[in-house]
């Protein structure tokens, strides 16, 4: 963190969930991709989903400033009890044409570098094209399917699905929540309401 | 490849040596090849015009001509041009059987499982038929009689399939009397004898006629239409085997059954959906399919519906932090959307050395 920091600074930045930065998408696409984004807070209640395409003109490496912005960002539209580490950030770089994944602490037993990669891919066409919208929404559709399943494996092992991400069933362990990681949420563990 | 040469090679070489040993073998020992020499007088006689070599084959009035070095015409004898051309037979009488046959027909005793006494078929073609029914009586249990007619000719009132049927065969035995009309399968009848009536639905044995005359009008040859239609009825034969066996049945009075005008068109023919259905098994097969199908589609609406509105909630998990970054360290995949040709796996990049130890 101290490496990003030196490089993209160690002040935190204000962002919109969804941040059209480098103004690929046309006005009437806006309101799909944060109506799609909010679908996502609603169905996965403790996570959300940020966006930020730019147009980076020496970008060295956008999977370090994914991991830098991830942690340096305070968004200011997403409700305060769902942290960072519950987030996902999904950073398009639209003249490298390059597009990463970022995930908070939280989600590191469900998610990895190769799931990301097919929830990326599943975008890829449409980001050939440009339509950028249409290839978020693939990738996030994607992403809910990943997710749905390690909800489906959390489910039945927790312990063991958590232990996967280095991370411990609250109230197993007695070490303490040192890097912040939220505690989810109040409701009974892998309670669906329907 | 060596083989393949050596064997070439040798194959070479005893052509080469048979080549050699077959023309020392055509050689005469006097020296001659063998072959017929001309003598003198043959050749002066050649050369002079007076021998025509294969005259010998061309016939004696030929030769005259050739020989008399006139253009005569060859013209056919008189008395052959005079023959009376033959005249067409006129309908009348190709509708009318001749008395004498109607003895053979109507009155005399069976004598095989085919009837032609107007010798409709050629000899080898009555043989193969004959063969046929002969084996189909042999095989199963309906025997089946045919009566051949020509195409247009008309059973005489006073006669009848019905009445044949009663007074020539034997009412307990199972079977099945047809008149054929040789080119005209149409007009075909087909009457059962008592034992198999009434076990059989009238559908049925309409069924047997209808697609043995279906059959037959495939072919053009009035022989091959005759061939199918025996084939066919047989199989049909068999069928009504099946449905008698299963069922059992009384005996009745022989009924003629002949196609009306309207079955004539041969509208419905019994294609492959009606025989599946007919399959127990396979109604069975269908009707639990299309309950099924409904029901599957209903439950996937249900859960999709139903999913629609799910929330997912996940356990609540602690841990230590990676990196001293304060929210999350997931090195998340990269893909790069440069070449519309390269798939995005070989468009990956890969993780920084600082997030390698991640």
């Amino acid at each position: 963190m101290v490496h990003a920091d030196g490089v993209f600074g160690s002040q935190d930045i204000k962002l919109k969930k969804f941040s059209d930065v480098a103004g690929v998408f046309r006005m009437k696409d806006r309101e799909p991709m944060r109506k799609t984004l909010e679908n996502f807070e609603a169905k996965f209640p403790q996570l959300f989903i940020s966006v930020y395409l730019g147009a980076f003109e020496d970008l060295s490496s956008i999977r370090q400033y994914g991991f830098w912005m991830l942690n340096r960002t305070h968004y200011v539209d997403v409700d305060p009890q769902r942290s960072n580490s519950t987030g996902i950030l999904i950073l398009v770089d639209v003249n490298a044409k390059s597009a990463s994944i970022t995930f908070g602490y939280a989600l590191m037993p469900y998610l990895s570098e190769e799931t990301t990669f097919e929830a990326l891919s599943a975008g890829h066409p449409f980001f050939l094209q440009g339509d950028y919208l249409k290839a978020l929404k693939a990738v996030i559709k994607k992403l809910e399917v990943l997710l749905v399943k390690g909800w489906k494996r959390a489910r039945k092992d927790p312990v063991k699905v958590l232990a996967r991400g280095g991370q411990t069933l609250k109230g197993s362990s007695s070490e303490h929540n040192e890097a912040g990681i939220s505690e989810l949420s109040s409701e009974k563990e892998g309670e669906v309401k329907g | 490849m060596r083989r393949v040469f050596i064997f070439v090679f040798a194959g070479m070489t005893l052509s080469v040596c048979a080549q050699a040993l077959r023309e020392d073998s055509l050689l005469e020992k006097d020296g001659s090849d063998g072959l017929p020499e001309w003598n003198d007088q043959e050749l002066e006689a050649l050369e002079a015009g007076d021998y025509v070599p294969g005259s010998s084959l061309m016939g004696k009035l030929a030769r005259e001509i050739l020989d008399s070095e006139t253009q005569e015409v060859i013209v056919l004898d008189p008395a052959i041009q005079e023959l009376p051309e033959e005249e067409p037979k006129s309908l009348e009488w190709s509708k009318a059987i001749g008395e004498e046959y109607l003895s053979a027909y109507f009155r005399g005793g069976i004598d095989g499982y085919l009837v032609d006494p107007q010798e409709l078929l050629a000899t080898q073609e009555f043989r193969d038929r004959e063969i046929f029914l002969n084996r189909h009586a042999k095989d199963f249990i309906i025997d089946c009689y045919f009566y051949l007619f020509d195409g247009l000719q008309e059973i005489p009132e006073e006669e009848s399939l019905e009445v044949l049927v009663k007074s020539h065969f034997e009412k307990d035995n199972p079977v099945a009397v047809v008149f054929y009309f040789m080119g005209n399968p149409r007009r075909s009848q087909l009457v059962f004898s008592n034992r198999v009536v009434d076990v059989v639905r009238l559908e049925e044995r309409e069924k047997v006629l209808r697609l043995a005359i279906e059959d037959a009008l495939e072919k053009s040859d009035p022989a091959s239409q005759l061939d199918i239609f025996s084939i066919k009825l047989s199989m049909g034969l068999v069928k009504l085997e099946e449905i008698v066996t299963k069922e059992g049945g009384s005996l009745l009075g022989g009924e003629k059954f002949v196609m009306d005008g309207k079955s004539r068109q041969l509208p419905d023919r019994t294609n492959l959906w009606d025989k599946l259905t007919s399959n127990e098994w396979f109604s069975n097969t269908l009707v639990g399919l299309s309950l099924l199908g409904p029901t599957c589609l209903l439950g996937i609406w249900v859960r999709r519906s139903r999913n629609k509105g799910k929330t997912y909630v996940f356990p609540v998990a602690e841990g230590s932090g990676l990196l001293d970054a304060p929210h999350g360290a997931g090195v998340g995949g990269v893909l790069f959307f440069v070449s519309a040709t390269a798939s995005p796996s070989s468009q990956t990049q890969d993780v920084p050395d600082y997030l390698q130890k991640i």
